[in-house]
């Protein structure tokens, strides 16, 4: 019984750490511009589509192949960006849920069209022989996935923290008319947004697509749940985030363990309906100012 | 009258259109396309009429299509009871989910409604005892109008689209009847500025409600007509694709209009079904087609046709604009703009204290207002004065102390409750519904005592049709009183500022209260505007109203008030006649200064 709850945690941190990069690719664009960018797990599934055509169609490595992933979404982010969000922005900001809903469709049903609907898999480098540390049981594989997630989170609060481009960034997410009276071409920090969000979540997409499979419906759940996180985290906080991303895998295993795997998926949004339930204006601080 | 038979024979072409393609699969995909405006009209109402943004609305659709599956099958229900009772079931949930959702702001509320969608996609996938799991429910019962025998050839198709078209047909009667009634005029008002419309009266949370449960129910509704016209039941009815449809239909269509949503269902009901031919790629070019009409016409195709009547309207073909009614010598009439909530009211404040996180805004404020003064609160800017009245009028809760209106506790007491007590206010930076006219400005502002009963509205009944009529009257001779009377089909957005300050005093008056506040109401006025609204605050004070103003422009205050009261650092420094205040060291020290001309 405790072996299976350690062997529940251990699986969930890794998880967690995934989602949390998703949640944070959705985070720096809600808290930018204030849209729900529903094509985030579109992205987040290009991510892991442009993985397994790196690795599988042009034969690269398995982390360069990551890399390629994730400046190919980036990309991809920039041109929605342009295209989807930009030209709506003087609009009530339902418009832009719509559009970047027509997007998500989009880009769907064009991943269907290139790779087909069934599940496709990004071959593993790694040895599939079990590292057992106690009770645990681990592969190599997830080892490094975990690890990979960790670098990418800790350098984007990094770049977040100490950049001009990071300070642009959070001054425009605080006061967007004080940001512009600053001289902050706020178009390319918004493009640069884009890309960067759109990254994350491609890294998240890549990432798990190696460790289960890619298809592309595969986005639809992870975006809800990262909106979950976002809420729950507080909006403008990176920390904040990747521990409720860390908590929502722990909780999410030990519900598939003890309870019922059909319910899994519940996990997310009940408790954060319990959160905003108590807490009515979000975890956030910014909840305050009436995001 | 003639509105309702334009409609009608638009329905029944619509009706009649399929029979001359006498196709099943043309059938079908009418039939299913003239389901979903049940979904669409639903969605309007909480979206486009109410204007809150619950994304995940669409998803009672699918709960009100499962419900009456169910209860038809295992319930053992007939068809034509399980329909409305499912629409029934969609309404009780949606009270469930309305509720706690309601308490959530912007973002936040978009979020937990689609959360809310998606916790109901997961029970039904999960609840095999209940929802016959992921599999969904096979073999619905079908829905017969006449049994086969006396049905004289008359297929199920178009049995059922006669039931559709007909039942479509009295949602947007009833709902044309609401809209045009106090309620509907609640919920455009709360999508325009809620502060606002609670200090007039409206409880946003009964109007936003409201608005929620009556479209979930008509959302149910048609769930109803798909469960058993199309004989199959699954999740995916619950899911996200769906839900992102029933918005397609309604942005496209139009938000905010009756058309709006019947001709989005049909055009992106059929669109899709043309797309066939590109089966593969059918939500790509759904998608590229959603992008193009939001970026190209965001009014939608309703907003289009109305673009091109007002067009025709210009050429001289119809006029938009009825002669304006004369209205003269309102000025003596001012007491009878509208009925009065309360007939006497004074108000004492005692040992106020209002902190902000540590900040002390005010601090043990105590003085009262007998009915008709006139007083002035003046004092340095941030000095508290509208935080006082924020407590007054209930947008702000005490820190410590009581408020009291004709002898009541009202601190604490929430805007709408405040304001149904006859107490009004104006605010310092213009405050209007900017989408709404002059005139529905007015007419909101009636919502205290006009008839609210959506019986009475739905019926027309007579006490309905005499409110009505006093609302008109109101909403003229407040109009008049402000020479607004040319402007009353405007935008309130569009007018000047001097107009939309006008407008909030025409706004205020039509309330019915007796005790209003004005908050800055000279700020940005030029000499001549300044002396007409000391006019209008005069013969305000010998109708018998209490007036409190905020003003920075002494000369004024001086000249206008009965009593004056000085707040400075959010202490009370001064409170007595006008001349006594222009010598007090304190008031001179603290605010007057050397000149006493700063507006």
């Amino acid at each position: 019984m405790l072996e299976l709850a350690f062997q529940q945690v251990v699986n969930g941190l890794l998880v967690g750490a995934i989602y949390a990069l998703m949640a944070l690719g959705l985070m720096v664009i809600l808290g930018i511009l204030r849209i729900i960018n529903m094509a985030q797990g579109e992205l987040y599934m290009l991510g892991g589509y442009f993985c397994y055509f790196a690795s599988v169609t042009l034969g690269v490595g398995y982390v360069p192949a990551i890399i390629l992933a994730m400046i190919a979404t980036a990309g991809v982010g920039v041109l929605m960006e342009r295209l989807a969000v930009r030209p709506l922005l003087r609009r009530p900001f339902y418009m832009v849920f719509l559009s970047t809903f027509a997007v998500s469709m989009i880009l769907e049903n064009a991943a269907e069209l290139i790779w087909g609907p069934d599940p496709q898999n990004i071959p593993s480098p790694f040895s599939s022989s079990p590292i057992i540390i106690g009770p645990i049981f681990l592969t190599s594989q997830k080892l490094f996935i975990f690890a990979v997630a960790l670098v990418t989170i800790v350098s984007f609060a990094a770049f977040l923290r100490w950049t001009r481009v990071g300070m642009a960034i959070r001054a425009l997410a605080r006061d967007r008319d004080a940001a512009l009276l600053m001289g902050i071409n706020a178009d390319r920090i918004q493009s640069i947004t884009f890309g960067i969000g759109a990254a994350l979540s491609g890294a998240a997409g890549a990432l798990l697509g190696a460790m289960f499979n890619v298809y592309p419906t595969m986005g639809q759940l992870p975006l809800l749940k990262g909106f979950a996180l976002v809420v729950m985290g507080g909006m403008g906080s990176v920390s904040g985030v990747f521990v409720a991303g860390l908590m929502l895998g722990v909780a999410e295993g030990l519900t598939a363990g003890f309870l019922s795997i059909g319910y899994v998926d519940l996990v997310a949004f009940a408790t954060m309906l319990v959160v905003l339930l108590i807490r009515p204006q979000g975890l956030s601080k910014w909840g305050k100012s009436g995001v | 009258m003639s509105r309702a038979a334009t409609w009608l024979a638009w329905l029944l072409a619509l009706a009649a259109l399929p029979a001359l393609m006498p196709n099943p699969y043309v059938q079908y995909v009418v039939n299913s396309a003239l389901i979903l405006a049940f979904a669409t009209i639903g969605l309007n109402i909480i979206f486009g009429y109410a204007g809150q943004h619950a994304f995940g609305f669409p998803v009672f659709f699918g709960v009100g299509a499962y419900a009456s599956a169910l209860l038809s099958i295992d319930a053992a229900l007939p068809v034509g009871l399980a329909i409305p009772a499912g629409a029934l079931v969609a309404g009780g949930i949606s009270a469930l989910i309305g509720f706690p959702s309601f308490r959530l702001r912007g973002i936040y509320f978009g979020v937990a409604t689609i959360a809310f969608s998606y916790v109901i996609y997961i029970i039904a996938q999960n609840w095999v005892d209940l929802t016959h799991g992921p599999m969904g429910i096979p073999l619905v019962p079908p829905l017969h109008l006449l049994p086969d025998r006396a049905a004289f050839g008359v297929s199920r198709d178009v049995q059922t689209r006669l039931i559709v078209v007909s039942t479509i047909a009295i949602v947007i009667f009833m709902l044309d009847r609401i809209l045009r009634s106090p309620i509907g005029r609640a919920w455009l008002a709360i999508r325009e500025n809620e502060n606002l419309a609670s200090s007039l009266g409206i409880a946003p949370l009964r109007y936003q409600m409201a608005a929620f449960v009556t479209g979930a129910v008509i959302s149910g509704l048609g769930g109803g007509f798909y469960a058993h016209y199309v004989g199959f039941v699954s999740p995916t009815e619950l899911g996200f694709h769906y839900i992102g449809v029933v918005f397609i239909m309604l942005i496209a269509g139009g938000t905010s209009t009756l058309a709006g949503p019947l001709i989005g269902s049909v055009v992106f009901g059929v669109l899709p079904e043309l797309l066939r031919v590109a089966e593969m790629a059918r939500n790509l070019l759904l998608g590229v087609i959603l992008l193009l009409c939001i970026v190209a016409m965001p009014e939608g195709l309703a907003g289009i046709w109305k673009r091109l009547q007002a067009a025709r309207a210009r050429h001289g073909r119809g006029s938009l604009d009825a002669p304006i009614p004369v209205v003269t010598h309102v000025e003596e009439k001012i007491a009878q703009i509208a009925p009065s909530l309360s007939t006497s009211g004074s108000l004492e404040i005692r040992d106020l204290t209002k902190q902000f996180d540590g900040l002390t805004a005010l601090q043990d404020v105590s003085f009262s207002i007998q009915t008709g003064e006139v007083v002035g609160l003046i004092g340095p800017n941030g000095a508290g004065k509208t935080t006082l009245f924020n407590v007054i009028t209930g947008v702000l809760p005490p820190t410590s102390g009581s408020v009291f209106y004709c002898g009541r506790e009202i601190g604490g007491n929430t805007p709408h409750a405040i304001a149904a007590l006859g107490i009004t206010r104006t605010y310092q930076i213009t405050s209007v519904f900017p989408e709404l006219t002059a005139a529905e400005n007015v007419m909101v502002a009636t919502h205290l005592w006009s008839c609210h009963n959506p019986f009475a509205a739905l019926v027309r009944s007579k006490r309905f049709r005499t409110a009505e009529a006093a609302v008109g009257r109101t909403a003229e001779m407040a109009l008049a009183l402000v020479g607004l009377q040319a402007s009353r089909h405007i935008p309130a957005g569009v007018l000047s500022y001097g107009d939309q300050r006008r407008l909030e005093v025409a706004v205020a008056l039509a309330t019915g209260a007796r005790f209003i506040l004005l908050d800055e109401p000279a700020a940005g006025l030029n000499a001549g505007e300044t002396e007409e609204l000391c006019g209008l605050i005069r013969r305000l004070r010998s109708a018998g109203f209490t007036v409190v103003v905020i003003e920075h422009d002494m000369r004024m205050v001086m000249r206008l008030c009965d009593r004056i009261i000085v707040i400075n650092y959010g202490r009370k420094i001064f409170d007595g006649s006008p001349k006594e205040a222009a010598v007090h060291p304190e008031v001179v020290d603290a605010y007057l200064g050397a000149g006493t001309s700063n507006a």
